[in-house]
């Protein structure tokens, strides 16, 4: 069974290559999507359609040259889609969102730096969200970031010149202790 | 603060610990491998009712395949890239070029694409006309505006490179010229319309992050021309898609994704005829428009007279721009379409309400009225009433901007912009881009105050010069 992946995927060789590969990936494809998008459920939900699209290229015939980047370069298109789904959902939600304004803001003050940003991120729109991930967290240069969301670069620029006001804006909203 | 400040702050994430659980690691490894090696059910919620027999002559094909795979020596398919690279080596001086292509959208792929009830089969034709170079098509493909009709099915444009450009809507059979000089491609409608394109180079991110490689099958010609014939891996897509490149141009000439979403070149003409005119200045310098400082040209300049219209309001009744003069007055010009580009996507922010408090609040000395562009008069009305706007709202409903003069068609180009004209009827500053509730309350601002436009941080501002 080992012998037919070689025929197929040109970097594993074996069996055993292709489970070592996933068992080395697949915590720090879990930590892109956990950090990414805060919530474990999603996370798993991403990281298991990381995976199995990255099998089915395997079963297909890709050649991957550079296994770690060409994962990742997986996981970051479904951040994107995932993003562009919240997109879409979006006009819903700012409807609900009217409907209840107040959030509860006072709940926990606890004041990890981390959690502040974590709920900060939480509060930006997800098209300004995925901007802001991308070019900070995954280091993308703009047109580098432009060309993964499919927007030009100055619409990328002004994406996320808003979603750094959104940021800092929400940031300041959310509780701290000084 | 500072980038930095949000660069250390997101930096924090990156060093939170997160481990997945065991389960899901166990259980996720047997499906990744097995998927991996196409051993069998790779099916997640096998079908409770499937009968048996069906899957014996799969699983069959499926173990054959696998064994023969195992013995067979698979060459290392081309990239896509390598192959356009190949037709490209063919290109002499380009002759010029007409190409009428198809773009079929299944319903399911365009409800998710806008959100919106749309016809079954979506079809586009589009009449592309090429002089020059081979960026120059690029751009120009990129540039064929995505006709998107919400109440009619077809639309079909000619485009040509240079000075002229003609409007043809099939469904009124009438058409349009517009013979304004010095017309180039905006990047910011380029980004809108770049899924349009048939080619599949950098030029079209969309098309090309999806295909991962590309292996030729048989089929030499298509359309009567020397083409090779491909099936090309689409990124996270069982079935693969299938693809033909003309061997002279490097164009796509038909590409089917496993989402159904279909381009097809219906002919390509190496000699075409073109009407006088059509190709009158040289295009050689023509911008490529991948800097972000380029200005480009619009069909209206600052200072000149605003052509006016008259247009059904989304509830009722006519509005006529010339029963703004005497005022100075802001357009906003937006798509419910256009989704969060268009609102904003804050609430507090909201273009659209900031519009509707100048209307409310200055109504008197500012003339305010908002203009949906390529849209449904009844979902217009649904986000003016989520909203209870109170400013007109102008409903234009073909994209092709037949209802409006073709000046001002030309100056608009997406959605959202901002026009802004004086009290006499004259431009005075246009932007196109996202904008948010604050960036036109600044506007208003300086509107009724007399002073310059402010010019929009990190948004585009298409001041031409007068």
């Amino acid at each position: 069974m080992g012998e037919s992946v070689k025929q197929v995927a040109g970097s594993f060789a074996t069996e055993d290559e292709l489970r070592a590969f996933y068992d080395a990936m697949l915590p720090r494809v879990f930590s892109y999507f956990s950090r990414r998008c805060g919530s474990t459920a999603l996370a798993e939900d991403l990281t298991q359609e990381t995976f199995l699209s990255a099998a089915r290229e395997i079963r297909h015939g890709s050649v991957v040259d550079e296994p770690e980047r060409w994962i990742f370069g997986l996981a970051r298109h479904r951040l994107v889609d995932h993003f562009r789904a919240q997109e879409r959902e979006g006009r819903r939600l700012r409807l609900a969102w009217q409907a209840e304004e107040t959030t509860d803001r006072s709940a926990e003050a606890r004041s990890l730096s981390r959690e502040q940003t974590r709920a900060a991120l939480d509060e930006v729109p997800p098209a300004q969200r995925l901007a802001l991930t991308l070019r900070y967290l995954d280091g993308l240069t703009i047109p580098e970031t432009a060309t993964a969301i499919g927007r030009s670069v100055r619409a990328t620029e002004s994406l996320l010149v808003r979603g750094r006001q959104s940021f800092r804006r929400a940031y300041q909203e959310v509780p701290h202790d000084e | 603060m500072t980038n930095d400040f949000i660069q250390e702050a997101l930096g924090l994430l990156e060093r939170e610990d997160a481990a997945p659980r065991a389960e899901f690691t166990d259980s996720l490894r047997r499906r990744f491998l097995d998927e991996s090696l196409g051993v069998a059910a790779p099916e997640p919620a096998p079908s409770r009712s499937a009968p048996p027999r069906m899957w014996l002559p799969v699983a069959a094909v499926a173990v054959l395949l696998a064994i023969v795979g195992a013995f067979l020596v698979v060459p290392k398919p081309p990239s896509a890239s390598a192959v356009i690279a190949e037709a490209k080596a063919n290109f002499g001086d380009l002759p010029p070029l007409r190409a009428v292509v198809e773009k079929i959208v299944p319903a399911s792929q365009l409800k998710a694409e806008v959100g919106a009830p749309v016809p079954d089969d979506w079809r586009v034709v589009t009449s592309i006309d090429f002089q020059d170079d081979l960026t120059w098509r690029r751009e120009v493909l990129k540039d064929i505006h995505d006709p998107f009709t919400p109440e009619g099915t077809t639309g079909s444009y000619t485009v040509s490179t240079e000075s002229t450009q003609l409007f043809f809507d099939p469904v009124s059979g009438t058409a349009a010229v517009d013979p304004a000089p010095q017309w180039t491609p905006d990047q910011s409608r380029l980004n809108a319309l770049m899924e349009v394109s048939p080619t599949f180079d950098q030029a079209s991110p969309v098309i090309d992050s999806a295909i991962q490689g590309c292996q030729v099958i048989e089929g030499d010609s298509r359309l009567g021309r020397p083409a090779s014939h491909l099936r090309c891996t689409v990124q996270g897509e069982v079935s693969q898609a299938d693809v033909w490149i003309d061997g002279a141009t490097g164009m796509v000439l038909s590409l089917t994704l496993p989402n159904g979403i279909r381009f097809e070149v219906l002919s390509l003409d190496e000699q075409p005829t073109f009407p006088a005119g059509t190709f009158s200045t040289d295009t050689a310098d023509a911008p490529t428009t991948t800097g972000s400082s380029q200005v480009p040209q619009t069909g209206l300049e600052i200072g000149q007279t605003v052509p006016v219209w008259t247009l059904p309001l989304a509830d009722g009744g006519q509005f006529d721009l010339a029963s703004l003069r005497g005022r100075p007055t802001i357009v906003y010009v937006w798509a419910t379409w256009c989704g969060l580009t268009c609102s904003g996507g804050d609430p507090a922010n909201d273009p659209l309400v900031a519009v509707d408090q100048a209307f409310r609040e200055h109504g008197e000395e500012l003339g305010v009225v908002t203009l949906a562009w390529a849209d449904q008069t009844k979902a217009v009305r649904g986000e003016i009433d989520a909203r209870a706007l109170s400013v007109p709202t102008v409903a234009v409903s073909d994209p092709a901007g037949t209802e409006l003069p073709p000046t001002l068609w030309r100056s608009l180009q997406g959605v959202p912009a901002l026009v802004v004209i004086d009290a006499n009827g004259r431009l005075s500053g246009f932007y196109l881009g996202d904008l948010q509730g604050e960036d036109i309350r600044q506007v208003v601002d300086a509107v009724l105050g007399g002073n310059p436009l402010p010019d929009i941080g990190g948004k585009t501002q298409q001041q031409l010069p007068s």
